[in-house]
């Protein structure tokens, strides 16, 4: 009986790490979709300096939690999430409002797979 | 490079653990259910190996489910015998007084080709000889010969012989093992008085074994 014991542990263990990191991945994802969607509005307003802030806090809130996001995911796919973000974070600060808005639907598309294969 | 390789030192870690808590057993004497785990552990062990973009974590999560899943049902079949013989089945007899019981031999889908060899491996060549034959859920045969067809056991020719006894190495290589004297309750004088009487020492022996009746079996060096 004891090594059922040791095993259901493990597996409850698990188990809570699995919520509490699909939790904390959920909140992120959640929080930079927001992100996301508050830039394009400050970009379609064409104010830019604001929308580079809120991408500069995203890309930081992203990177941040990069070592718990790595457990949960891909990394290739969390990989393309994070170079998309670089891209239109380079195009806020051209002011390229096209190009700009097309690379956020990117992004949005790359981190709502992320979230969806989760 | 550094990365497969801690991820497989990871995952062996983690595999071990699974296979340590699940209990040890032959391939041949596992359950279908046990042989079904086993190789999805392997799999399951292999996908972050293959594809180092996967958590590691995943495959851990996944090993640890199917032992935890495996021991679970291996405890509630403990409890509930009807689990049991849905999980695992349950042993057919296949061979009644030296006849085949083709209806078993049906359901097991078991050729007499299959059956023969199987009882082949059991030393047994002719079908006649055979009062009973079990064919258990792990897929082994167990084979009750007829009485008349049983070897010979010394209850049988009721004839007296010594109750076994545990035979071990004294002295190796030239050497006193002082914890074998110790665990058969002899004293080292008794080993001298055994080298003494075959005019030996202790350097000279290859192997001196010995009961604690001191019936002994020694082996001179050679070289």
């Amino acid at each position: 009986m004891k090594r059922i014991f040791v095993a259901a542990v493990a597996f409850a263990v698990l188990l809570c790490v699995g919520i509490i990191g699909g939790t904390y991945f959920d909140r992120t994802c959640h929080e930079l979709s927001d992100a996301l969607d508050e830039s394009i509005r400050l970009t379609n307003e064409e104010n830019y300096s604001a929308a580079k802030t809120l991408l500069s806090n995203a890309e930081e809130l992203w990177n941040k939690g990069q070592p718990i996001l790595c457990l949960y995911q891909n990394h290739s796919y969390l990989y393309e999430v994070s170079s998309k973000l670089e891209g239109l974070y380079y195009l806020c600060s051209e002011e390229a409002k096209e190009e700009f808005l097309a690379g956020a639907i990117q992004a949005k598309a790359a981190l709502d797979y992320v979230r969806s294969d989760k | 490079m550094l990365t497969i390789i801690s991820r497989t030192a990871i995952l062996y870690f983690f595999v071990i653990i699974g296979i340590r808590l699940m209990g040890k057993r032959q391939i041949g004497e596992m359950q279908p259910g046990e042989l079904v785990v086993t190789i999805l552990i392997s799999e399951m062990a292999a996908i972050p190996l293959q594809d180092i973009n996967q958590p590691v974590i995943l495959g851990v999560a996944a090993i640890f489910t199917l032992v935890f899943l495996e021991m679970l049902f291996s405890v509630l079949c403990l409890k509930i015998p009807s689990l049991h013989r849905l999980l695992s089945g349950s042993s057919r007899i296949v061979i009644r007084d030296g006849r085949l019981d083709q209806q078993e031999m049906k359901k097991l889908r078991l050729t007499v080709s299959d059956l023969i060899e199987l009882l082949r491996d059991r030393d047994v060549f002719d079908i006649s000889t055979v009062a009973f034959a079990v064919m258990e859920t792990n897929g082994s045969l167990n084979v009750l010969l007829k009485s008349g067809e049983q070897p010979a056991t010394k209850a049988d020719i009721a004839k007296k012989s010594k109750n076994a006894a545990l035979f071990l190495p004294v002295v190796s290589d030239g050497k006193l093992m002082t914890d074998a004297i110790k665990e058969l309750g002899i004293k080292p004088d008794d080993v001298r008085k055994i080298l003494k009487e075959n005019k030996m020492t202790e350097k000279q022996v290859f192997l001196l074994s010995v009961d604690k009746n001191l019936d002994y079996t020694i082996i001179k060096k050679e070289l």
